[in-house]
């Protein structure tokens, strides 16, 4: 058969559980099951992103499903960066006008320092080696 | 010149008078999601509600660019209706519905040979293998046809339609240096 070309762009969806349960052959009641969710309806509103799972069943899911928590909920990891860069930027410039009156000058710039770093990691991302 | 809008997801749907198969393709290659809908009983106006919702939950859930239906020659009405929704559902959220006919099917698989409906899924689990499990045993020539087909019609929809797009990209990366000139 051809081998079809990548031509789409892609917005990550908020979370793939239902594609990796799918994958696994599992049904809903085995993996509510396995991450101890009190019901399968439960479940379904974790794939169908109606609620949100806690931290400890997401790393559940990540445990039964054999992929990574960042890459089951690559949406909701994506907008939350997203957002935590916009303030990260809001507070690197709130502090360089305002400054901080609590803290001495050498914790001011240790601040900007690593705000400085961690924008400048995120908007130029890294390469890995092959 | 016409601009081309990114695509990301496909939703593909097989539709019968009694049910629908769907498969959702992401960057063209990564299933996302397969399954059937069925069981639209019930009287005429409540059994349109009951296709809306179910074709909702699935454009809510995967947020699809472009949704793909079978071209169904003879339509029933019950196929009617389903068309009818789907398009307005689409007009609403600013969707594209594309018909793909059943000879752009057999094309695409076939090149020219025709080619039988299971030889067409048999495939289609060699490239998806996450389907391969649901590949049903092959039809005897008395049973009817087994409602998980439905599944491998949608995927072949979806796989055609990309071929077809794909093809037209080719052809227009091909000629674009020649209207240059």
């Amino acid at each position: 058969m051809h081998q079809l070309p990548r031509i789409m762009a892609r917005r990550e969806l908020k979370n793939y559980l239902r594609t990796y349960r799918k994958r696994s052959g599992l049904a809903q009641g085995d993996v509510s099951y396995l991450v101890k969710a009190r019901t399968k309806g439960e479940w379904s509103r974790y794939e169908r992103s109606m609620r949100q799972p806690s931290l400890r069943t997401a790393f559940a899911c990540e445990e039964a499903l054999g992929v990574p928590v960042t890459r089951l909920f690559a949406g909701l990891r994506e907008s939350v960066g997203n957002e935590t860069i916009e303030r990260m930027q809001r507070l690197e410039s709130r502090l360089k006008t305002t400054g901080n009156t609590m803290n001495p000058a050498h914790r001011l710039a240790r601040k900007l320092q690593w705000l400085g770093q961690r924008l400048a990691d995120r908007l130029i991302p890294h390469i890995s080696p092959a | 010149m016409k601009k081309c809008k990114s695509l990301s997801r496909i939703l593909a749907l097989d539709l019968h008078p009694g049910r629908f198969g769907y498969v959702v393709l992401e960057d063209s290659t990564e299933l996302l999601d397969w399954g059937v809908r069925r069981n639209y009983r019930g009287t005429k106006p409540w059994r349109t509600v009951l296709i809306k919702k179910r074709l909702t939950s699935l454009l809510d859930q995967w947020e699809p660019s472009l949704v793909l239906v079978n071209e169904v020659a003879r339509c029933s009405p019950q196929i009617r209706r389903i068309v009818t929704v789907i398009r307005k559902e689409a007009r609403r959220r600013k969707l594209i519905v594309k018909l793909i006919g059943r000879a752009t099917v057999s094309g695409t698989f076939g090149e020219g040979r025709p080619i039988r409906k299971y030889e067409m899924a048999s495939l289609l689990a060699e490239r998806f293998p996450v389907l391969h499990w649901e590949l049903p045993p092959k039809r005897k020539i008395w049973e009817s046809e087994h409602y998980r087909m439905s599944i491998f019609d949608a995927a072949a929809l979806a796989v055609s339609c990309l071929k077809q797009m794909s093809t037209t990209a080719a052809m227009l990366t091909r000629t674009a240096p020649i209207l240059g000139n």
